[in-house]
């Protein structure tokens, strides 16, 4: 059967009933034509939707699940008081042991956890047990990609699976992501700690600029780059997390619409998103989306503020402002940066993707091509 | 992305959020239910074994209707339901789908034929398998629909409830359920006969 004919069956279905039950099958008769199919799927219909039957789709018996669900939910909410108001978070998931939380995000929570031999890792867990089928592919197939990310500057994953979560209220069969534990800072805290010199962010950004380099080599985009995700190792080198939004290029083509799952991700991270990255259509988000949010973490890191000021601005208003305004120039908001930097960080966040760089290899190399 | 990183919403705190309308609030109550859902399921499975009936006994607790039914309450409540739905259908049908997977690894003795289909009063004598396959037809058929049908079979919403959670006029979800449910009865009973 096909959605246009099921369509149909439900307008006729739908006339049909507001009709005298006599009257019924003459109005069928006549609306079917020469198609006998049709008609007899549509009698069976009627006598479905006529009949007492006294089944599980009875108003009855649903007023009565609802109330074995409500039970349901005020027991578990009840004893969720109980447990000090604090949701429960597992103490152990598959092999792992769960140490503390570190982090939290849209797609689910980081936690320090112990493996087996005891040594850490970074556990990141979904957030419910509610994942279907159909998430449960992604995630595998995001997994399977993310392992294939090989570079000193980006963070390794170190395996992956469903498992069984202990928690204080019950047990749930949870998807898991185990990463090498990075003892690091994000970027806006090693600023504010270490104040490293002009040259020392450069570099970072240069080496952030070779890690998403190789993952653009091995086909996958990182969409979600800002100061948050890269973490600086105590030699001052930087380590690219969360390739959660990365999907292959390839993949990218066959499916159509934004993966962003909430209007609060959307805003979250918007401050670095590029023009083509707000506009809602993902097949326009290519290796130039990233370097645009690589100038935007640049320009962070110079000026202490991101390119766009979207402080108080609906979703709407900052999508018009990243669209159809330039960021504001990097030598009015830091007056100190070198002339040359501010013009090198103001292409990478061009407006238009081809008046960028022409990839990250030749962004890097304009990064280090002289000493700031 | 709300409240501080590191720190989990309380259970008050998002039960505000869920009240207030915030959706996202109500999944993440989830873990808190999840266990009591599938308690939920079990007796259902079991209310077919004789000696084991289902005792439905509405015992709305009343830290539940304090917290959410208090001021606005459909709204709240409404989404939470919802959720409920969703993942009671995901527990059943991963429960059925274990049971049929343990009856054909020959592990006959310890299954009895009465817990194939899942009757027991509120799930009429549904076969959650034959009807997860004929809710995956009507998804592609008409997603709406079957929403609409996720809603009410498996959490119970009444026919306002969830059209507002659906976003549609109450006579469209009546249209809706009416066709939803003569299409999935038929498609049931056909799956019986064959």
């Amino acid at each position: 059967m096909t959605a246009n004919r099921y369509e149909r069956m439900n307008e006729l279905l739908v006339q049909a009933l507001e009709r005298r039950a006599a009257e019924r099958d003459d109005f069928l008769v006549a609306s079917c034509g020469d198609d006998v199919e049709l008609l007899a799927e549509l009698r069976e219909l009627v006598a479905h939707s006529t009949a007492e039957e006294d089944d599980a789709f009875s108003e009855s018996r649903l007023a009565r699940k609802r109330s074995l669900v409500g039970e349901a939910l005020s027991r578990g909410l009840s004893r969720g008081e109980e447990m000090g108001g604090a949701l429960a978070e597992p103490t152990r998931v598959g092999a792992y042991r769960v140490v503390e939380k570190i982090g939290e995000g849209g797609s689910g929570i980081v936690f320090r956890a112990a493996a087996g031999d005891g040594a850490d890792v970074a556990l990141k867990v979904l957030r419910t047990p509610e994942a279907s089928t159909k998430a449960l592919r992604r995630f595998r197939r995001e997994c399977q990609i993310l392992e294939q990310l090989d570079h000193p500057g980006i963070v390794r994953i170190l395996d992956w699976g469903v498992g069984e979560a202990e928690t204080a209220v019950g047990s749930f069969t949870l998807p898991y992501l185990a990463m090498e534990f990075i003892d690091g800072r994000t970027v806006p805290r090693w600023i504010a700690e270490d104040a490293p010199t002009l040259g020392e962010r450069v570099a970072l950004a240069a080496g952030v600029a070779d890690a998403l380099a190789h993952a653009h080599a091995v086909g996958v985009l990182h969409r979600d780059l800002k100061p948050g995700n890269v973490l600086v190792e105590a030699d001052g080198r930087p380590r690219v997390l969360d390739f959660g939004a990365a999907v292959m290029r390839s993949i990218e083509e066959e499916e159509s619409g934004t993966r962003l799952t909430g209007t609060g991700q959307i805003i979250g991270t918007m401050a670095y998103m590029a023009p083509e990255q707000v506009a809602g259509d993902s097949s326009l988000v290519d290796a130039q989306t990233d370097i645009y949010a690589l100038g935007a973490l640049l320009y962070e890191m110079i000026s202490g503020e991101p390119p766009h000021d979207l402080e108080g601005l609906s979703l709407l208003a900052s999508i018009r402002r990243i669209r159809e305004e330039d960021p504001r120039p990097l030598k009015k908001v830091a007056p100190g940066c070198p002339r040359s930097l501010a013009a090198l960080v103001q292409r990478a966040l061009a407006r238009r993707p081809r008046d960028r760089h022409a990839d990250l290899r030749a962004l890097a190399r304009d990064l280090r091509a002289r000493r700031w | 992305m709300t409240g501080e990183p590191g720190r989990p919403d309380t259970v008050v705190q998002l039960l505000d959020r869920v009240r207030r309308g915030d959706a996202s609030a109500s999944s993440e109550l989830l873990p808190l239910i999840y266990e009591e859902l599938r308690g939920l399921a079990q007796s259902i499975f079991r209310a077919q074994n004789p000696g084991h009936t289902l005792q439905p006994t509405v015992l709305v607790h009343d830290a539940f209707v304090r917290l959410v039914q208090s001021d606005v309450q459909l709204e709240g409540s409404r989404h939470f339901y919802a959720v409920a739905a969703k993942a009671m259908r995901q527990i059943l049908t991963d429960h059925a789908r274990a049971r049929h997977a343990q009856k054909r690894g020959g592990e006959w003795a310890r299954v009895t034929i009465s817990d194939r289909a899942v009757s027991g009063g509120e799930f009429g004598d549904v076969d959650v398998l034959d009807l997860e396959e004929a809710m995956e037809d009507l998804a592609r058929l008409n997603p709406r629909h079957a929403q609409l049908v996720e809603l009410r079979f498996y959490g119970g919403l009444t026919i306002e409830e969830a059209a507002e959670e659906l976003g549609v006029s109450r006579q469209t979800a009546v249209n809706d359920w009416t066709m939803a449910r003569a299409w999935l009865r038929r498609e049931l009973s056909r799956g019986r006969e064959g």
